[in-house]
């Protein structure tokens, strides 16, 4: 079980991340509310993973179309992550 | 298991640190993914951290050997979930399960050897995308990965028997198999035939059949490199997880996909679940005792209270089904009833003379006004008004008596022929008749009287006057006082009805409290029966929430050689004991 400094570190680490290579919040909670999508309808994996192309985040030949459960949790986590770091304030919207 | 390696360099650095906290970040994602792979209930959350936190071994940074090791726990995976297949075969096809002996098929059979090929890549269908158990230790090896198909060399010997090459490395050297191999008439060899096994498990992918080939060799896929299993076992194994899908409530495709942790974890979770629903049932059965003892001890206290008759009235008391006093009452004996009935006459008489005593009583009112009238009028002059009043008045009364006297003396003088003549009377006064001056010294001690008189007329006339006031007074007073006094009659019948009234509810005053001293024994009767329903109930608690198969379960779930078996099944490790498959459905109480 992650701790609470877990977390703030993850959250920084993930804010930096943002900043260095140039991944806007708005980004990754657009992509975030599409995997919980997913969760609740398989067939938009598809425009998951061409979103997740589409953002600069992968390349299409290296994704494959087998729903990766773990690829879904972490970009919903990354999406829940910058929303709340938008409300905290540590990240400007 | 998503290989986080092929994203750009964001997703790379973030990945695995998000899955681990992922959690606590996004509480409500776990069970949605566990619901998303089909499970329910408290499942959810269990299968839904087990995809998310199982693949994270496998994420970005890892190290070769990682990705290794995550190859092999893929390819024990498959071989898991073709145990399951091999298990529900009717045929001895060659099974899956490592370190599980298989019983001879045929002379080639004798042909053992350990094998090394366990670890074989997975098929690239990625059927099990979401592992959830711990990367196996898989010693380092090399040339071990190249390809999803594995060639097992097979030699001949010189006196026909064949053999499977010697082993290579010492993966899995622990475990043994045995191929069963025949042979042809025409001298080819080859694997025993393929089993088709979807429609026993469809959801579980299917492997490539086994093909011999024209080396001598023969292909076999990843799926039976787990080593062979003898019927009985295959049997075994798939009654087993047939129970643990009994069990978590989850498919067995399902579970073949979980792995060995989150198969222990769903035991772990059933057994507690079990346990849950017996606590539960017990806590309800000491709850339906307390509230047993706490109604009959209420029931106890309920207000019982006694019917009485007196020579006057009776009590009497109205109950509903559940025995609580609703409605509370008495009736007046008939002697009573025939004495409010006169009284009642004469209260309605005194009723109506009340009525009408204000229009009797009103000229005292009109009387009243007119004396206060008259009274201001002697009040509203001063003493010496009043009294110059007085006198003008007295001399207004005297003064044709006193004209008459005058006359009849001057006629009597003036008869006797002395109307002229006149007396001196010394002094300065003037010489008169004696006649006229008896007459004026009169009338002169009169006028002295008279205002003599005056000053305490004066004051009798303001004494009358405010006496006045006080008689008008007085009359306002009566008749209020008259008015209020003819309410008497009616009053006084209604009281002495209200006096046979109280007579009669005497005996509901008596059943009450006969009641209430009777109801206080039964109430600490009933307590002290509820409390100790109360204690049996509290007694038997731990007894009533044990569950044998639940404490089993969790148990049985925690124990090493579950864990172990489970390995085996899975095809996981070296474990240090082994069991067969039989043993292990042993292990579930079968």
């Amino acid at each position: 079980m992650a701790t609470a400094q877990q977390v703030a570190e993850t959250k920084q680490m993930v804010r930096e991340a943002m900043q260095e290579e140039g991944v806007s919040p708005e980004t990754l909670i657009s992509i975030g509310k599409l995997a919980e999508r997913v969760l609740q309808d398989k067939s938009l994996y598809p425009q998951l993973l061409q979103a997740i192309i589409d953002s600069d985040l992968a390349e299409a030949e290296d994704l494959e179309t087998e729903i990766d459960y773990e690829l879904i949790g972490v970009f919903a986590t990354l999406g829940e992550m910058a929303r709340q770091m938008i409300a905290s304030g540590e990240l400007g919207a | 298991m998503a290989n986080w390696k092929k994203f750009k360099k964001f997703v790379k650095k973030v990945a695995k640190p998000v899955a681990l906290v992922a959690s606590i970040v996004y509480p409500p994602l776990i069970p949605l993914i566990g619901s998303s792979l089909g499970a329910t209930g408290a499942a959810a959350s269990v299968v839904g951290a087990a995809a998310l936190s199982g693949g994270a071994s496998a994420l970005a940074g890892d190290s070769t050997k990682d990705i290794i090791k995550n190859a092999a726990l893929a390819a024990t995976f498959t071989a898991g979930a073709n145990a399951i297949r091999g298990a529900t075969a009717a045929s001895g096809a060659a099974g899956a399960t490592t370190g599980v002996d298989m019983a001879p098929v045929g002379d080639a059979a004798n042909a053992t050897s350990s094998y090394t090929g366990a670890t074989s890549a997975p098929p690239p269908s990625g059927m099990f995308s979401a592992p959830v158990m711990a990367p196996p230790v898989v010693p380092e090896t090399t040339g071990l990965f190249e390809s999803s198909s594995y060639t097992q060399p097979i030699v001949t010997s010189p006196e026909g028997l064949i053999s499977p090459a010697p082993p290579s490395t010492g993966l899995f050297e622990s475990s043994s198999y045995t191929q069963p191999i025949v042979t042809s008439p025409d001298g080819m060899i080859s694997p025993a035939p393929p089993v088709d096994v979807a429609a026993n498990v469809p959801s579980v992918a299917t492997s490539a059949p086994t093909t011999a080939t024209p080396s001598g060799g023969y292909t076999t896929p990843s799926d039976e490199f787990m080593g062979p299993i003898a019927p009985t076992d295959k049997g075994a194994i798939d009654s087993l997880f047939t129970k643990a899908a009994a069990l978590t409530g989850l498919s067995k495709d399902t579970l073949a996909k979980l792995g060995v942790a989150a198969v222990q974890t769903l035991i772990s979770s059933a057994g507690a679940n079990k346990i849950a629903d017996k606590a539960t049932d017990a806590a309800k059965i000491q709850a339906d005792a307390q509230i047993e003892a706490a109604r009959i001890a209420a029931d106890a206290a309920k207000f019982r209270p006694v019917g009485v008759t007196t020579r006057f009235g009776t009590s009497n008391f109205g109950y509903d089904a559940e025995g609580n006093l609703t409605t509370a009452g008495y009736t007046a004996s008939d002697e009573i009833k025939a004495y409010q009935d006169r009284l009642k006459k004469l209260a309605d008489q005194g009723l109506l003379d009340a009525e009408s005593a204000r229009a009797a009583y009103a000229p005292l009112t009109g009387a009243a006004k007119s004396l206060f009238t008259l009274g201001e009028s002697y009040l509203a002059k001063s003493p010496e008004a009043v009294a110059a009043d007085y006198i003008s008045k007295q001399q207004a009364l005297i003064s044709p008596s006193r004209q008459t006297q005058l006359a009849e003396l001057q006629n009597k003088l003036f008869q006797q022929g002395r109307g002229g003549a006149a007396v001196s009377q010394g002094g300065n006064l003037m010489a008169t008749s004696p006649e006229y001056a008896a007459y004026y010294n009169a009338i002169a001690q009169q006028d002295l009287a008279l205002a003599a008189q005056a000053d305490q007329e004066a004051r009798n006339r303001i004494t009358f006057g405010s006496g006045l006031f006080d008689t008008g007074a007085n009359l306002s007073n009566r008749y209020y006082t008259g008015l209020t006094g003819a309410y008497a009659p009616f009053a006084t019948a209604m009281d002495t009805s209200a006096g046979l009234e109280g007579l009669a509810e005497r005996s509901l005053n008596l059943g009450t409290s006969i009641g209430a001293k009777t109801t206080a024994g039964t109430a600490e009767a009933g307590k002290l029966l509820s409390g100790g329903i109360t204690s049996a109930a509290a007694t038997m608690a731990p007894s009533n929430a044990f569950t044998g198969s639940g404490e089993a379960l969790s148990a049985f779930s925690k124990s090493p050689e579950f864990k172990s078996a489970l390995n085996n099944i899975f095809g996981v490790g070296s474990p240090e004991k082994t069991y067969t498959a039989a043993e292990v459905l042993k292990l579930f109480g079968t």
